[in-house]
């Protein structure tokens, strides 16, 4: 397992703090914690079934417990992402680095990174609480995930199918370009790609 | 092992800010675990609307909240919530037979509905999204509504 210590934004001091990047999780390991959130995201449902939220307006992943169908998983193709503080993963991430080709020019039929899974804690994201305790979460795990796929030879080329409520941040501020709907993609999910220069791009700003 | 990951706390304040604590989820996984095949999804995309209406009329006519729904039928409320919506992936047959015996409907055609097990006949799927046709999400069961679930559930019975 490798680690390094980055730095994500507490909202309770409106600083930063330090956590854990932990970039070679085992995929074992990272199903174990995501378990750990579940309890949190019954209770935010419940809450907001209170307050009147109807399902088609809650996040689109709750239902998501893929851990039920782990066995499934070829565990070793995939390469787990967290990142720790206070104790807790405040955010996950399974990578897939082989067996996925990019689409576009100029770097159409080379390998790139796939992102099959990621996440916020639900106790960091706006949807589930008014109040989320991280902030950052998702930048930091896009930036692993660039930096994994540089480390891999890949040049920084990520794949990834978004979700409809994560479109905005893949396309504006993560800069993928949006490819449209992937119509070979079960779910009509819109496929995003981020090119070997739009990787070097964002490495050079972050 | 990657290289050292960005110490800029102005770009991490400002990148953050942006993210906004946003959702970040993808569908990759769901559909490396779960994929149907490539002659599904169209059926799957005609059907689901039924199901997801089915549940949703059968409980309120069942004068049930979505929590009551999950806790007798022994479900998460997850689950449940992501049905209604028809947006569930990783549907369980327990699940499905759980909703079916605590709503009182065929448990064998409500599965073929959840997209579990196959439809035996073409009028069986014309039926199906005959009736997410004539229903609409409000919160009583209008007199369409009551005679749509009451004509469907009629017809799953049969046979």
């Amino acid at each position: 397992m490798s680690e390094q210590t980055i730095q994500i934004i507490d909202h309770g001091t409106g600083g930063v703090v330090d956590a854990i990047l932990h970039d070679e999780l085992d995929a074992l390991a990272l199903i174990e914690a995501e378990k750990a959130w579940g309890p949190y995201r019954i209770e935010a449902t419940r809450r907001l079934i209170k307050n009147g939220a109807p399902p088609d307006e809650q996040p689109q992943h709750w239902h998501w417990n893929w851990e039920k169908k782990s066995s499934d998983l070829n565990l070793l193709a995939y390469r787990g992402i967290g990142i720790e503080c206070e104790g807790h993963m405040q955010g996950l991430m399974l990578l897939r680095t082989a067996g996925t080709i990019a689409t576009l020019n100029p770097d159409v039929g080379k390998s790139l990174v796939y992102v099959p899974y990621i996440e916020s804690a639900p106790w960091n994201t706006k949807a589930l609480e008014p109040h989320p305790r991280f902030g950052g979460i998702g930048i930091r795990l896009f930036e692993a995930a660039v930096r994994v796929s540089m480390a891999e030879g890949y040049k920084g080329r990520l794949g990834l199918h978004s979700l409809p409520q994560a479109e905005r941040f893949y396309r504006d501020i993560c800069k993928m370009q949006d490819c449209g709907l992937d119509a070979k993609n079960p779910e009509n999910l819109r496929y995003f790609e981020l090119t070997h220069d739009a990787s070097s791009t964002f490495l050079k700003e972050a | 092992m990657i290289d050292e990951m960005n110490k800029d706390r102005g770009w991490l304040k400002k990148m953050a800010a942006a993210e906004d604590n946003s959702p970040i989820s993808v569908g990759g996984l769901a559909a490396e675990l779960g994929a149907p095949s490539p002659d599904e999804p169209l059926l799957l995309k005609a059907i689901a609307p039924a199901f997801a209406k089915l549940v949703e009329l059968a409980r309120r006519a069942n004068h049930l909240t979505v929590e009551e729904l999950a806790e007798k039928a022994n479900i998460e409320i997850t689950e449940l919530l992501a049905i209604e919506s028809g947006g569930s992936l990783d549907l369980e047959p327990r699940t499905v037979f759980q909703i079916a015996k605590t709503l009182k409907l065929p448990g064998p055609k409500l599965l073929m509905l959840s997209g579990l097990a196959k439809a035996k006949s073409v009028d069986f799927d014309e039926a199906a999204v005959r009736f997410a046709a004539h229903s609409k999400g409000v919160e009583e069961l209008s007199q369409e509504e009551h005679e749509a679930l009451e004509e469907f559930v009629r017809y799953l019975g049969e046979g």
